[in-house]
């Protein structure tokens, strides 16, 4: 894959980086589109969801009353690049089909039986394809973005898609005197080297005895007891990026966190990697239609570049974004360019500034 | 009584499309409760053997176009049984109304693989995972964000024995 370099170059492309369906028969006209490799449709009962499935059936198998184009990156999809999984056929076949396909769309209904298959999750995982679900949940073990789940809009005969999800996109934190974090990775450690004067969250939690390394599945929880427990102004922080299938749930302890007059602010940004590829040093700036098929999430391409970049690892916060450490005596890499570019300033970037920091 | 179980079993009714294709007869259509379901749910009226939408009646489809939210509710309501395991997670947020009232004289096991929400007043369940019975909709969702949602979260999750 090619890495785009520079903002601007990224935005120009991004307009053709996204699948777009247009499915119409005598009753509905469909106009979806969608971002990235892993989508959702959820939704109440009567809601259409499982009709397009029907409808994309019935254009692959050419019915007269049924027209309809796939896009994928602004380029026709030939018929043989879009599969329709519903609950008909037997499951080798589906996962026959997924293991010698690359680059399609596959649409996925709800009672497929590919959901019960045992290792589904591997197979999404490995696979270098379009999904997108018809489903009632989001599952966890996938990294979906919060952006990248959807409800169907119906206006007359137009169907559409549109976000069910919404981002925080915060624009102030100000007085914040404990982060939360959702796991105990190298996001983590970034808070605590470059905020030290405000409280971050242990790396890991105590439960039934045993020390459990923080994960964002049960971020909520983390957000419910810290509550419980007295803390307050609170900064939450999760990546947006693989978040979507807890995102219900933290909505309903932020509920109960205002119930009790509890200052909360969220970041959610796309991941921990992306924001340090934004920073001026890269410049490089990356949303879920830059993945296409081939990284899960965005979280993945990023630390897939930065390993590219500067030999990073999530598991650690390298000391290039320390911004209490000069990397002037930095031995790691025999060529750095961050070194001959970095302003250790730049480092605290976008919404973080409105931190009340010392 | 309603009752909350997490995560699906065999012998719940999962495949509810082709269940309800299996139980279907023609006199549910005449119940009031399930024209009321379906004008509720699926926005349409069935007239003459078929349904018609009623934002636009010139949309008709035949009753296999309902929803699958639809479909279960009025097999929850026609069919004959003691008690009933179904797959709750076919269910959107607007069919709880109606599984809460359908459930006041019927036997009704949900077994959920998502967040279903309730309205919170008209909440009355009993949790299989706690072995008792809500003492609201606040200790219905404290369940959820505790260990109902380890079903959707988790590839690797087993049901609790039945």
């Amino acid at each position: 894959m090619d890495f785009i370099h520079g903002h601007m170059k990224i935005l120009s492309q991004r307009r053709y980086k996204m699948l777009e369906i247009s499915l119409e028969n005598r009753k509905f006209k469909f106009n979806l589109v969608f971002y990235g490799k892993l989508n959702f449709i959820l939704g109440d009962s009567g809601g259409h969801k499982s009709y397009l499935a029907e409808v994309a059936l019935n254009y692959l198998d050419g019915l007269h009353r049924t027209k309809g184009v796939f896009r994928l990156d602004g380029k026709v999809l030939t018929q043989e690049r879009i599969l329709v999984f519903d609950n008909k056929n037997n499951l080798d076949s589906y996962i026959v089909k997924l293991q010698n396909i690359h680059n399609c769309v596959v649409i996925i209904d709800e009672f497929c039986k590919i959901h019960k298959e045992r290792g589904f999750g591997r197979i999404i995982m490995e696979s270098d394809n379009y999904f997108i679900f018809i489903s009632r949940k989001v599952y966890g073990f996938l990294p979906v973005n919060v952006q990248s789940v959807y409800n169907l809009a119906r206006n007359g005969r137009m169907i559409t898609n549109v976000n069910a999800y919404s981002k925080f996109n915060e624009r102030f934190f100000g007085d914040i005197r404990y982060i939360l974090t959702e796991d105990s990775s190298g996001g983590r450690q970034f808070f605590v080297k470059n905020f030290p004067d405000i409280e971050t969250c242990s790396s890991f939690v105590n439960k039934d005895g045993k020390k459990h390394s923080r994960d964002n599945s049960q971020l909520h929880n983390y957000l419910l007891q810290d509550i419980n427990y007295g803390k307050d102004n609170i900064l939450v922080v999760y990546d947006s990026s693989a978040y979507a299938s807890f995102y219900p749930l933290l909505l309903e302890v932020l509920e109960e966190c205002q119930k009790k007059h509890k200052k909360i602010k969220v970041l959610d940004w796309e991941s921990f990697e992306a924001y340090l590829l934004a920073l001026p040093v890269f410049n490089e700036v990356y949303g879920a239609d830059d993945t296409h098929c081939q990284f899960n999430s965005v979280e993945l391409l990023c630390e897939s570049r930065l390993k590219e970049l500067i030999n990073y690892n999530k598991s650690s916060l390298p000391a290039c974004f320390n911004r209490m450490l000069s990397c002037g005596s930095c031995q790691n890499f025999s060529t750095c360019q961050l070194k001959a570019k970095l302003d250790k300033a730049d480092i605290i970037s976008g919404v973080l500034k409105t931190i009340n920091y010392k | 009584m309603l009752s909350i179980f997490w995560g699906v079993t065999k012998d719940c009714y999962y495949y509810i499309d082709r269940e309800f294709t299996e139980e279907l007869e023609l006199g549910w259509f005449k119940e009031p409760a399930v024209l009321e379901i379906i004008r509720d749910i699926d926005n349409c009226v069935f007239e003459s053997s078929m349904c018609v939408d009623c934002t636009d009646p010139s949309i008709i489809f035949p009753i296999s176009g309902l929803s699958t939210g639809s479909k279960g509710l009025i097999m929850l309501l026609m069919m004959e049984y003691d008690s009933i395991r179904i797959w709750g997670t076919a269910f959107g947020d607007n069919c709880s109304k109606w599984l809460l009232k359908i459930a006041e004289k019927r036997n009704i096991t949900l077994e959920l693989e998502h967040f279903l929400k309730f309205p919170p007043k008209e909440f009355r369940a009993y949790s299989c995972h706690s072995k008792r019975m809500f003492c609201d909709y606040h200790d219905y969702k404290n369940e959820v964000l505790e260990y109902g949602f380890h079903s959707w979260a988790y590839e690797d999750f087993e049901p609790e024995e039945v």
